[in-house]
């Protein structure tokens, strides 16, 4: 590998995105469910950051700032699909197709055509905050939004999943007590 | 946000999001404990937040007409050079890999036709007859982190057999300090063992009985240590290790 970083401009780098390229994928297959444009934007991004290495002047910051030039590919990715319209009131078209043959997928298909149907900007904040456990301050900075519009998204996401879902057996965990207490496990 | 609940739904969601400084959890940790409204509003919120987790944490594999692709373009031209240079440069395979579930890539030990010590990734590691996956997960250490490690990497490995249709058997085999996670008095991860437990037929949870054992004896108690109901025993969790690998289990240090 000693080969590889002479030619290689900024190989930690370089080897960072690649420690990171199963993050972005699921964070980008949680907003567009394609497989192959997941898989585009990921390597847009991974592209991106190489050539803007400059621009990274915290390194602990790496994260936040992968997502961010994730979300302006994402954005740029909408806007040539939809052009007059908002793009965070975009909801996905259609779903993968349905793996309904066991339980798991049964549960994965429910949830995710749940967070199909919610507006992108409430989706992408969700998945930031539940998938990569994101701050709002740190949403609000990969998306520009202010804080207050994170917050707002992300209960009305909240409220729009636990409206659909409600009506499943899966907001009921297995062998939930009578009265529910919540207790941190981590 | 309604006037009559005291505490708003963004409030709730900053709380479980675990954003709040010190004193407004704790004013409403008090709330909950009281509010039995609230309190199921909170378990809601949680139980999505652990939904979405669950609805990706397999997202389809990329089609293999991207896997195949290098970095960039740029990248693809070094490798190309490389490739004439030096021949098929192992290096570069690990773009490949870095596509597959990351769980699959960790070492695996085995033991071959000849009864010698084999290393090889979880995935490379050889098929035990009749096509069943089986590993024994072996943990010694009690690092919180690790504690987490070997959960968090059983139910990888569950979650990702289960979805390639292959049968699989999970041994998690705790001796030493890794008795903290199968421990009821000390283990930070009760309902996540417990949640493993049912939804997972193929994890078994085992305890070494000397380790207990010793346990007892070095801190004076009068019993042995109480494990979570989920767990068994095994009387050596070396002799245990050896008796697998034997049988054509792949091992897998946590």
């Amino acid at each position: 590998m000693k080969i590889i970083s002479i030619f290689s401009r900024n190989p930690e780098l370089r080897k960072q995105l690649e420690e990171n390229r199963q993050r972005l994928y699921r964070i980008a297959f949680s907003w567009c469910h394609e497989a192959a444009l997941a898989d585009d934007l990921v390597q847009e991004t991974m592209e991106k950051a190489l050539k803007k290495a400059g621009q990274l002047r915290d390194k602990d910051a790496l994260n936040t700032w992968l997502y961010t030039i994730m979300n302006n590919c994402w954005r740029d990715h909408l806007r040539r699909r939809k052009d007059t319209v908002d793009i965070d009131e975009v909801p996905f078209e259609s779903d993968e197709s349905p793996e309904a043959d066991n339980q798991r997928h049964q549960v994965v298909t429910q949830v995710r055509a749940a967070i199909a149907t919610l507006p992108n900007g409430q989706r992408q904040v969700l998945t930031l905050v539940d998938l990569e456990g994101c701050s709002y301050i740190e949403v609000a900075t990969i998306l520009d939004v202010p804080v207050g519009t994170v917050m707002s998204r992300l209960c009305r996401a909240r409220r729009a999943l636990k409206e659909r879902l409600l009506n499943t057996d899966l907001m009921v965990q297995k062998d939930a007590p009578a009265n529910p207490k919540l207790r941190r496990i981590k | 946000m309604s006037t009559d609940r005291p505490i708003s739904d963004e409030q709730l969601n900053a709380f479980v999001d675990n954003q709040l400084h010190q004193d407004e959890k704790d004013q409403i940790l008090a709330i909950l404990q009281q509010d039995e409204d609230i309190s199921r509003r909170a378990c809601e919120t949680r139980r999505l937040t652990e939904l979405v987790q669950h609805a990706y944490s397999l997202p389809p594999a990329a089609p293999s007409e991207h896997q195949s692709r290098g970095l960039s373009r740029w990248g693809q031209a070094v490798a190309a050079c490389l490739l004439v240079v030096m021949g098929a440069s192992a290096g570069w395979l690990s773009n490949d890999r870095l596509h597959q579930d990351p769980v699959m890539n960790i070492d695996a030990m085995y033991l071959d036709d000849e009864k010698a010590f084999q290393n090889a990734s979880l995935d490379k590691a050889p098929t035990t007859i009749s096509g069943e996956r089986k590993i024994l997960l072996h943990l010694s250490s009690d690092d919180p982190q690790k504690l987490e490690a070997a959960l968090d990497m059983a139910e990888q490995m569950l979650q990702s057999y289960r979805a390639r249709h292959v049968p699989v058997k999970v041994e998690l085999v705790a001796n030493a300090g890794g008795l903290d996670l199968l421990r009821q008095d000390v283990t930070p991860f009760a309902q996540r063992i417990e949640d493993l437990y049912m939804e997972y037929d193929e994890l078994t949870f085992y305890a070494c009985h000397t380790a207990m054992s010793r346990l007892m004896a070095r801190e004076g108690l009068e019993d042995l240590p109480t494990l979570m109901p989920e767990a068994q025993t095994t009387a050596n969790a070396l002799e245990q290790i050896l008796s697998r690998l034997q049988q054509g289990w792949v091992y897998v240090s946590v």
